[in-house]
Formats: C-alpha cells, sequence, structure tokens
C-alpha cells in the first residue's frame, strides 16, 4: 500500500512537471517528496519529504524521512563474527544486518543566487533520528534468530536494538525550476546521528519533485 | 486545475513520506526487506525483540562459549584429578572475553563448589581451559560457562555433568619383617601388612624398596607384587653382602591410580650365609658337599613346639630310612646359628618316619634340650637364639646327629637351610616355596 502511495505521488508530481517549462523559483511555502540512495557499507534507500518557507535568500524548512540500510563494516563484520560462531561442521549459517533510520530535522538553507534555472543552496539542520539495528540469522536456510538465546548468544547493540538521538545534518544541492511552483531538487546531505555509546554517519544522495504553493 | 493538481501530489507525497518515517513500526522495518546486502527477505518480525532487542545501541554480541571436555557424562576416576575444563572460545564482536566456570552439584547452580570469573581466554587450538581444585569423589558435578566481552556478559553454554568417582585411600604399609634391626641371612625375604584402605579399591599392589642407604639414595631392587591374604612377601631377586640394608614399602591401588605414603624405612643386618663355610658341630663336617635334593616348605612355631617340614618327608619320593637300633631314622633336624659372627651348624633332632613334627621341642629351650653339652656342641652349647634372631632350619637325611663322619646317612642328601626369625614365644608362621619364603601365615 505505502509503495503504491510512492507511484501515485510520484507519477502526479512528475505528470504536472512535464507540462510545465523552467523558470525561477517564487518565494513562499513548498513541500517536496524525496528519494534517493545512501551511500556507505551498503546503499540502501531513502525516501522523505520536505517542507518549508522560502523568504529571500534562505529557507526555512523541515525535513523527514526514512533510510532503510545505513550500516556499517563494524555492523557486517560483527554479523559475520557471531555467525562464524554459530557454524558447525555440516551447517550453513547466513545472516543479514540491516540499520535502517529514521530522522527528521529542522533547518535553514541559503540560497546565495540563480544559476540560470538552478538555485543553489546549503545549509544545515537539527533535529532527532531513531537508529534501528536488526540481525537475523538463519542455519542451513532456516531462520534461528528466535532461537538465538537458546542458542547460547547475545546479540548486543552492535546487532540488535533501537535508540533515538540527536541528529545534525549538512547539506547542499540545487532546485530547478520546472514551472511558475513546480520544481526538481538534488542535493548530498551529510547526517550525524549522536547515540548514547555510539555514533552513526549517513550520506543521502537524494533526488526531490515539489512545488510551491 | 494545474494549482489542483499540484496541491493533491505534494499532499500524498506528504503523507507518503509521513508513513514511511514511523520511526519504531515493526511493519515499516519489515518492507523494506530486500534493500540490503543480503538479498533475502526475512522480515524483522521474526525477531524475538523480547529477547534479543536491547534497548540501547551499546553492547557487543557474543556466544556462549562451547563446552568441548570433558565429554557431557564423562565419568572421572578420583585419582584423575585435577580435571580441566575445556571449552571453545566465544565468538565476540568485542574485546577478547574472558570466561566465567561454574562447577555445582545442582544443575540450577545454586551454590557453585567451583566458581571462576575472569579466565582469561586461551589461544592454543581456540579454546580456553580451567583445571579444577581436587573435587570431592563419590559425586556428579554440573558444569558450564560464558564469557565476558567488553563488559557485556553472555549466556551461559548448556551445562554439561561429569562425575568423580569415590575416593580411594591407602594407609602407610606397615612392615612386618625382618623386623628393624634384625639380623637375616640367606634368601632375604620381605613382609608387610597389607594396608588399611577405603574406597572402591580392586587390585593393591606393593613395591618393596632395597637399598644400602638410609636416604635411598642408590635402591638396590625395587620388587612389585600383587597383594597376598594378610600379608604379602617378596624375596628380591639380589645378591647382598654383608652389611646394614633399608627397606620400605609403598601399595598402590593401580586402577585407581592411588599410592598409600610410603612404610617407615626399616633397616637390618644381613649376613651372608655359606653352609660351607659354616662350621659342623657334632655332625657331617662335610655336609655342604652333599646333594641338596628337598626344599624345606614351612617352619611354624608354636609356644610348646616348632615344626619344621620339607618336601620329601613324606609321600612316594620320600627320604628313605635308615636303620638305627631296633628301628629307623629318616632324617635329622638341624640349625644354623651365627654366633659371634660366625655361623654354626648342628643337627640334633632325629625323625624317624611320621614322627610328630613337635618332637623338634620348645622353641625357648633350644639351650638345654638341643645344645645341652658342651663337649659335643662346644660354641653352640647352651646357645639360645633371641627372640627374631635369624637362624637356620634345615634336614639332613638319615641319623646326623654326633655323626662328624656322615656314615650314617645311606643317601647323604639333604635340604636347603631355611631362613626365619626366631620365635621364643612360639609365634610365627613361614612358608617356602622351592626354598624362597614366600608367606607368612
Amino acid at each position: 500500500m505505502r509503495r503504491v502511495s510512492f507511484l501515485v505521488a510520484a507519477a502526479l508530481a512528475f505528470g504536472t512537471a512535464a507540462t510545465a517549462q523552467a523558470q525561477a523559483l517564487r518565494p513562499g511555502p513548498y513541500a517536496q517528496f524525496q528519494t534517493g540512495l545512501t551511500a556507505g557499507s551498503t546503499v540502501g534507500a531513502l525516501f522523505g519529504g520536505e517542507g518549508g518557507y522560502s523568504a529571500n535568500s534562505f529557507d526555512l524548512f523541515f525535513e523527514g524521512g526514512y533510510m532503510t540500510n545505513t550500516k556499517s563494516s563494524d555492523m557486517d563484520a560483527a554479523a559475520a563474527t557471531i555467525a562464524a560462531g554459530l557454524t558447525t561442521p555440516g551447517n550453513t549459517v547466513t545472516y543479514e544486518a540491516k540499520q535502517p533510520i529514521n530522522y527528521f530535522d529542522l533547518g535553514f538553507w541559503y540560497r546565495p543566487r540563480m544559476f540560470g534555472k538552478w538555485q543553489p543552496y546549503g545549509g544545515i539542520g537539527l533535529g532527532s533520528a531513531g537508529v534501528k539495528r536488526e540481525t537475523t540469522y538463519a542455519i542451513n536456510g532456516a531462520d534461528v534468530t528466535g532461537q538465538l538465546p537458546a542458542m547460547g548468544v547475545t546479540l548486543g547493540g552492535d546487532l540488535q536494538g533501537e535508540e533515538r538521538g540527536f541528529f545534525f545534518m549538512l547539506g547542499g544541492g540545487a532546485r530547478i525550476g520546472v514551472t511558475e511552483r513546480l520544481f526538481v531538487d538534488v542535493s548530498y546531505r551529510y547526517g550525524h546521528v549522536s547515540l548514547d555509546t555510539d555514533t552513526v554517519n549517513t550520506n543521502r544522495i537524494q533526488f526531490g519533485i515539489g512545488t510551491h504553493f | 486545475m494545474k494549482k489542483t493538481a499540484i496541491v493533491v501530489s505534494t499532499a500524498v507525497l506528504i503523507a507518503a513520506s509521513v508513513a514511511c518515517s514511523s520511526p519504531s513500526s515493526p511493519s515499516g522495518s519489515a518492507g523494506t526487506s530486500g534493500t540490503s546486502g543480503g538479498g533475502t527477505s526475512t522480515a524483522s518480525s521474526d525477531v524475538d525483540a523480547d529477547k534479543v532487542v536491547t534497548d540501547k545501541l551499546s553492547g557487543v554480541s557474543l556466544t556462549a562459549p562451547k563446552p568441548t571436555s570433558p565429554n557431557d557424562g564423562q565419568a572421572f576416576k578420583y585419582a584423575e584429578q585435577p580435571l580441566t575444563l575445556v571449552v571453545k572460545n566465544a565468538a565476540a564482536t568485542g574485546s577478547a572475553p574472558t570466561y566465567t566456570f561454574q562447577v555445582a552439584t545442582d544443575a540450577a547452580f545454586t551454590s557453585p563448589v567451583v566458581s571462576q570469573e575472569g579466565v582469561a581466554q586461551g589461544g592454543a587450538n581456540g579454546s580456553t581451559s580451567l583445571v579444577l581444585p581436587k573435587l570431592a569423589g563419590a559425586k556428579t558435578y554440573f558444569w558450564r560457562a560464558r564469557a565476558t566481552s567488553s563488559g557485556t556478559v553472555g549466556l551461559f553454554a548448556t551445562a554439561r555433568t561429569f562425575s568423580v568417582g569415590p575416593e580411594v585411600v591407602l594407609q602407610a604399609p606397615v612392615l612386618a619383617s625382618p623386623g628393624s634391626g634384625a639380623s637375616v641371612s640367606g634368601t632375604v625375604s620381605f613382609t608387610v601388612n597389607n594396608v588399611q584402605r577405603s574406597g572402591p579399591v580392586t587390585a593393591i599392589t606393593y613395591r618393596f624398596d632395597l637399598t644400602d642407604s638410609a636416604s635411598f639414595s642408590r635402591v638396590l631392587s625395587s620388587t612389585t607384587v600383587a597383594e597376598q591374604p594378610g600379608t604379602t612377601s617378596v624375596a628380591p631377586n639380589v645378591t647382598l653382602g654383608a652389611g646394614t640394608y633399608y627397606w620400605r614399602v609403598q601399595a598402590f591401588d593401580n586402577a585407581s591410580a592411588v599410592s598409600s605414603p610410603l612404610s617407615a624405612v626399616s633397616s637390618f643386618n644381613y649376613q651372608p650365609f655359606s653352609l660351607a663355610q659354616a662350621k659342623m658341630v657334632s655332625s657331617p663336617q662335610d655336609f655342604a658337599s652333599w646333594a641338596e635334593t628337598a626344599k624345606i616348605t614351612s617352619v611354624t612355631f608354636f609356644p610348646d613346639s616348632f615344626w619344621v617340614d620339607f618336601d620329601r618327608r613324606t609321600g612316594p619320593d620320600r627320604w628313605i630310612d635308615t636303620p638305627f637300633g631296633d628301628g629307623s631314622l629318616q632324617y635329622t633336624l638341624g640349625m644354623c646359628v651365627n654366633i659371634s659372627g660366625q655361623w654354626y651348624c648342628s643337627a640334633v633332632v632325629q625323625f624317624w618316619f611320621d614322627r610328630d613334627l613337635g618332637a623338634s621341642g620348645i622353641p625357648g629351650n633350644v639351650s638345654f634340650e638341643w645344645f645341652y653339652d658342651p663337649i659335643r656342641w662346644g660354641p653352640m652349647a647352651f646357645y639360645q637364639p633371641q627372640e627374631g634372631e635369624i637362624v637356620g632350619l634345615f634336614a639332613c637325611a638319615g641319623n646326623c646327629r654326633n655323626n662328624d663322619a656322615g656314615d650314617r646317612s645311606y643317601i647323604k642328601e639333604r635340604t636347603n637351610v631355611a631362613f626365619v626369625p626366631w620365635s621364643n614365644s612360639g609365634n610365627g608362621s613361614f612358608a617356602f616355596s622351592k626354598g624362597v619364603r614366600v608367606k607368612l601365615k
């Protein structure tokens, strides 16, 4: 159902955009849908949204979204270590490690000036992010994650659990006006989540499509 | 129309975005399956969150160490202690784990008899071990281990059991003969009282050590024999010269690998005996050259007599009789004693066939019942062996009493000279096999 929502939204947005011509962005409230990739030890998907108010050279914005997997190489190595410990002769142990993050932050963009149809911007945001780690194990294809305690396995926070922490975002990109209201947005956004005993860094490469009201 | 479309599409975008950003919805994370590198479609809802999900993203992960030795249910003899517990090292994502070993007599580990924490991980063969202190015997023990890494305490591995057999205890052997300071001649034979013991003893053996130094710095003979009823004897195969010797005994239960403490050390003075060098008194002077055709088989002391038997006294192969007065004599019982370092031997008591062995006389009356005439027995006259003194006993075929020429023996045959500790009180019984003392009855 959620996936259908995305498709409908994207179709509407692109359909509208296709009928318009590029032009300068107008001030006032705006909103956009975002999707893209997270880059790191693994490539994950992201979905999000941003809304704000454009005034002169600044935008005040609020963004939120969901990164499907931001696992680090350390998490992969930890999962592999435990898998090796579970391996017994004749049995094959496989695992799947994920680190999804949901986030939101409030910030501002600085827009220096237009470069043709391009409106570059950069800025920061502050907010909160929930980091979740989940690792599943299977022996010979059968999921044994629920039996791990009985098998003597203790999964620590490096492989399982969730925690919410302070989220700092630093990013930049450019918007391209498609019509008077409609625009597309390409950006890179670095994120840093501060947890009690850990930190998580994210790299988002985003494509957005939105509209001014 | 265009404005309406934009508004609708934006609203849908925002709604979809908010729906995706639900921070803790299990279905939300499940819906994103297949995006990681694993390529599987396992949903996170399969995870038993109550057991494996922590509140904070802190702490490391680790597996329980796998017990490898001893095997589950393995039985050990008590003497096989100390036992060593071995586990395959845990897998840990943090620092090198340390290990906790617990041993208890109950499966719940309510009161562990051993609880050792902080055992450093071993590197050899990827395993870690703990040598246990000696555990009480006749018990079944449960044991388990767990790992700790970077502050995260892991789970205990499934407990295993092992059992320790009852403790076998052997007391120090008590030496019987020869007594401390005794004089010994002929074949040396040691006798020890069988040890006091407790526990499931199976087969006890005794090791007899013989040395010529009180410190046992040079062991001349070390002979191990199986336990015999009551007492255990051995005649070490060793040739001794004159001198003082020391001996001791240690008992072993081989099945349980338990050994007793060493016995006390006892000494004896060995006086080599040579019949050829002994002085025959009032008996055949060439006695040493007579054929030794029989063996003393037993010597038994009673308060009123002492019995000396040999293997050709009776039976179809018995020594023949020699005429004596109106009757006949079969043999003459003789004795060798050491007086001032010189062995003297004399055959004194005449026995006709099947005469009562008690005719040898009262042990304490030898001085005047055997050697009563100074003219005939000279240096042996009135000699009374002391309690425990080693004397030699023999039989001389025919009539050898008052017979220096030995001509009143038709066959001129003799037994060996068997040495025993003398007993004036009439206690002691000795058996011989092929001339060697084998058993204190």
